[in-house]
């Protein structure tokens, strides 16, 4: 992983406490934000409110100004008519609205009403009717009365409408300068603020005329109007470019008013701050909400990165246990055998050595014990890889029942065990263990399918009488332990120098013969086999020899059981087999077809599960004809399983190649289950053969093994034959073959090549000729 | 053939609207030498709103209108204007204060309003039917 993201991960990992100080930084901007530029909002609201106030203030000036000239030039209008015709001699009363209306000199009278009264206050004439025919003692013109000024009254009450009238009037006078009367200009007070709805002015603003008098001639507040009401006019008046603050109902609000010059009025605009707020309170609602929404973002993001962080975190300390699980496993598997879970050979070199260490300082003693299963290779070829596991596992678990605390006790090997028994110094002392660790080991074990019994063999060797190191300790204890498999298993040895000679020797065969197969150091003898009728030689039987440099040919006995043991055994085998063949077929092409190859098989060989496959390929490679070859199997073979036995005999047959049952008679099996195996020859043992002569038992056995051979289809073949008697014997009896030393000891390929060739040429003479050189026994073969 | 069935019937329907038969009565009017013989409802309204000066024509266009009220002019605000007295009132009033209209024209009496249309080309008013006279011409009204 790249530094960076091994960075950010840590960064993710131990930060939690760093996020929570960036989340309630970032927070606390937002917020502190948010309400700083909803203060700066409501500032500019306010300022705004106030700049309305103003501007509306002169834009209703400008408008009411306008409708007081229009109305006052009427008014100017209506007095200079009476002027004229008092000029023209008529009296004041005279008319003049109707003129001036159908000029249009006058305000639209739709929405405005002018009319004329005489100096008492009686009504002369109206654009329109009035709802009373005199105005004497009305507020305007009383006051008319006393001032030539243009005077605004207060609103006059129509009963029959239900509206008002706002009175504007201007004095007229007779030509000597007498009061005369007015000309007054009705105008219902709404005309003035009809144009302001709450969209204009909002809920709280105000809008209207007040008179000079401090009196309000129209007032609109929100939907609904007024008048009447009075005002501190001096207050107002320092409010005409610079609004003042005013409390409404509780509520701020800015007026201004503003000095008319027509009429003494004065243009009152007031707009409440709510007003102006309210859409400075919508922005700001905006603004929480926007800040709501940010604040959520920052804690769900940082609540994201939390959760990754804290589950990288747990992620990390998982994957930590489970390296730290990981590698207490690996160290168990490092050092303990997983089929029986006891230490393994690498542990218990460690713990030797220490003991050993601990051991010089303390000038203490101990014993280490090598043990080996009798057999174990037998039962695992036999009963399977399964139930050696079994009989391993039940083995080591006795072990351990039949040992203290202190003793220790691991698996080194296929099925060797060791166990160090500590501080112990009599040889007593362990003698008892080794005691009863053959009694745990002897009972029976019950394995699937069968119950078998097997024994062990125990080398001990003690520390440090036996050696100061742990290979010499090992070795002297397996030297010990062949010791005592060769004093015929089930016991216990304790390590000798004189056991240490023999065992050498024994080792080092071991390991010349590991390397006998690849130095080419075996050799196939031959010996014949006999027709006994005809006297030709019809076959020869192969059999191995070892030439162990140095020493010479070794006898078959003195190594074929350690490469039994040892597994060899089956290369050894196969090996055999293909030279017998490529030899037999070498002759076939030299003149002497037809010979048929006889070759042993091992035991391991025989339940080797490749056994086929390296006898098709012997067959092919040499290509041997399969009919001319056979394969001799012991009696003591088919009785481990007969039915594995059955079923190789007959692919063996299967392939085309014969089988013979090798050494029939001294095995256990009964001459009746000879008829369940596929078998083409029986080979009777050279005991029988030799005891034939002079014991009438074996006669009659002899007899008896012919004829149930024959009986049962079967070619029988004698060995052991070491004298003519012999073979007459064996003729009488119509055995089929004969071989034996009478006719040749084993011989290397060239020279049964020569016998061949001999016997070719005098087949009888040469029999008698070649007289056996040693009679003992039966030559060394494959077992 | 279905949307036939329905324009038919939307016609009936049209046709059939009591326009000028609730309360009294009303025609509009022009001169009689004024080329205006048809005039859509909603341009009639325009006219006396103050939203129409000057017809399609190019011609402009005076509206006249009754000081007093009585039910043909009921009639005509109700019909052609939608607004009542006091509405109308509160419209020019906004218009006429912020300097952007005049309100028609008043007369006295439908006699005088007659005539003021029969002397006056660009004029249109309305009355009764019955007070209709040679110099003046009906104008058709279309919805």
């Amino acid at each position: 992983m790249p530094i960076r993201y091994r960075a950010l991960r840590a960064l993710l990992a131990n930060s939690s406490v760093a996020l929570s100080v960036v989340g309630v930084l970032l927070l606390a901007t937002i917020w502190w934000g948010t309400f700083m530029f909803a203060e700066f909002e409501s500032e500019a609201a306010t300022r705004a409110t106030r700049a309305s106030t103003v501007e509306l203030a002169e834009t209703y000036e400008a408008q009411v100004a306008r409708t007081l000239r229009e109305i006052g030039h009427a008014l100017r209008l209506v007095r200079h008519a009476v002027a004229q015709q008092q000029a023209l001699g008529r009296g004041v009363g005279a008319p003049v609205l109707p003129a001036l209306e159908a000029n249009e000199l006058l305000p639209p009278s739709l929405l405005f009403t002018i009319a004329r009264t005489d100096e008492h206050g009686a009504v002369i004439e109206s654009t329109r009717p009035l709802p009373d025919t005199s105005v004497a003692g009305m507020d305007f013109f009383e006051q008319q009365r006393d001032y030539d000024s243009p005077v605004v009254g207060m609103p006059w009450r129509d009963p029959a409408t239900g509206g008002s009238l706002l009175p504007f009037s201007y004095r007229v006078s007779a030509a000597d300068g007498a009061f005369a009367g007015i000309a007054v200009v009705l105008v219902d007070p709404e005309f003035f603020v009809a144009s302001f709805d709450q969209a204009r002015i909002g809920t709280h603003g105000r809008i209207g005329l007040l008179g000079a008098d401090g009196f309000c001639r129209i007032l609109r507040q929100g939907g609904a109007s007024s008048s009447g009401s009075q005002v501190d006019i001096e207050r107002l008046a320092r409010s005409a470019e610079t609004p003042a603050t005013i409390e409404w109902d509780g509520a701020r609000g800015y007026l201004s008013a503003r000095p008319l010059y027509d009429f003494p009025l004065f243009v009152v605009v007031g707009l409440s701050e709510a007003d102006g707020l309210a859409a400075a309170g919508a922005a700001n609602g905006s603004h929480i909400r926007r800040a709501l929404f940010g604040s959520a973002l920052v804690l769900l993001v940082l609540g994201a990165l939390g959760r990754v962080g804290w589950t990288m975190q747990r992620a990390r300390t998982r994957a930590a246990e489970e390296q730290a699980a990981h590698a207490a496993r690996v160290e168990h598997l490092a050092f303990h055998d997983s089929l029986t879970e006891l230490p393994n050979r690498a542990y218990f070199t460690r713990f030797l050595t220490q003991t050993i260490a601990l051991s010089k300082r303390n000038g203490r003693q101990f014993g280490v014990f090598l043990l080996d299963l009798d057999r174990f290779k037998v039962i695992n070829d036999t009963l399977g890889h399964g139930a050696g596991d079994e009989l391993l596992r039940e083995i080591s678990s006795r072990l351990k029942s039949v040992l203290r605390e202190s003793d220790f006790v691991a698996r080194i090997g296929g099925d060797e065990f060791v166990i160090l028994v500590p501080e112990t110094t009599a040889e007593r002392q362990l003698s008892r263990v080794a005691e009863r660790i053959l009694e745990a080991t002897s009972r029976p074990v019950s394995l699937p399918g069968s119950e078998v019994r097997v024994t062990v063999s125990i080398g001990i060797a003690l520390f440090p009488d036996d050696g100061g190191d742990h290979e010499a300790l090992l070795k002297h204890a397996d030297v010990a332990m062949y010791h005592a498999k060769a004093e015929g298993k089930n016991n216990y040895q304790f390590y000798s120098e004189k056991l240490n000679e023999h065992s050498l020797g024994r080792l080092a065969l071991e390991a010349d013969l590991a390397s006998a197969l690849n130095n080419n150091e075996f050799v196939v003898h031959y010996q014949a086999r006999v027709d006994a009728r005809s006297n030709q030689i019809v076959g020869a039987e192969a059999l191995v020899r070892w030439n162990r440099p140095g020493v010479g040919l070794v006898p078959p006995l003195e190594f074929i059981p350690v490469a039994e043991e040892t597994g060899q055994i089956v290369e050894i085998g196969k090996w055999v087999l293909r030279e017998a063949c490529r030899q037999c077929v070498a002759w076939h092409q030299e003149g002497f077809p037809g010979l048929r190859m006889s070759v042993n098989l091992s035991a391991r060989q025989f339940s080797d599960r490749v056994l086929l496959d390296d006898l098709q390929s012997a067959l092919q490679q040499s290509r041997m004809p399969p009919e001319l070859l056979e394969l001799e199997i012991t009696e003591s073979m088919l009785m481990r399983d007969a039915e594995q036995a059955k079923r190789v005999l007959g692919a063996v047959r299967g392939l085309g190649a014969r089988t013979a049952l090798d050494d029939f008679g001294t095995g256990y099996s009964s001459l009746s289950t000879l008829k369940h195996f596929p078998f083409d020859v029986i080979k009777i043992d050279a005991a029988f053969v030799r005891g034939a002569l002079a014991d009438q038992q074996d006669r009659s056995l002899t007899d008896a093994v012919i004829a149930v051979g024959h009986a049962l289809g079967l070619r029988v073949v004698a060995e052991g034959v070491e004298s003519a008697e012999h073979a007459q014997f064996l003729r009488a009896r119509r055995c089929d073959e004969l071989q034996g030393y009478f006719f040749n000891r084993p011989l290397p390929a060239d020279e049964f090549a020569a016998l061949l060739r001999g016997w070719q040429a005098d087949a009888p003479a040469s029999a008698a000729s070649v007289q056996p050189i040693r009679r003992t026994g039966r030559a060394g073969k494959i077992k | 053939m279905g949307r036939c069935a329905v324009m038919v019937v939307l016609a009936v329907a049209l046709l059939a609207r009591p326009a000028f038969a609730v309360g009294a009565e009303f025609v509009v009017i022009v001169a009689v030498h004024s080329p205006v013989t048809v005039l859509a409802s909603n341009e009639v309204a325009d006219i006396y709103l103050g939203r129409l000066r000057r017809l399609p024509d190019g011609r402009t266009v005076l509206p006249v209108d009754r000081f007093e009220s009585d039910g043909v002019q009921e009639a005509f605000y109700r019909e052609i204007l939608q607004r009542n007295a006091a509405q109308l009132r509160a419209h020019w009033s906004r218009l006429v204060f912020t300097g952007r209209g005049k309100p028609p024209r008043q007369v006295r009496s439908d006699a005088e309003l007659v005539e003021f249309v029969a002397r006056n080309p660009h004029a249109i008013g309305y009355v009764a039917p019955a007070l209709v006279t040679p110099s003046v011409r009906v104008v058709r009204i279309d919805p």
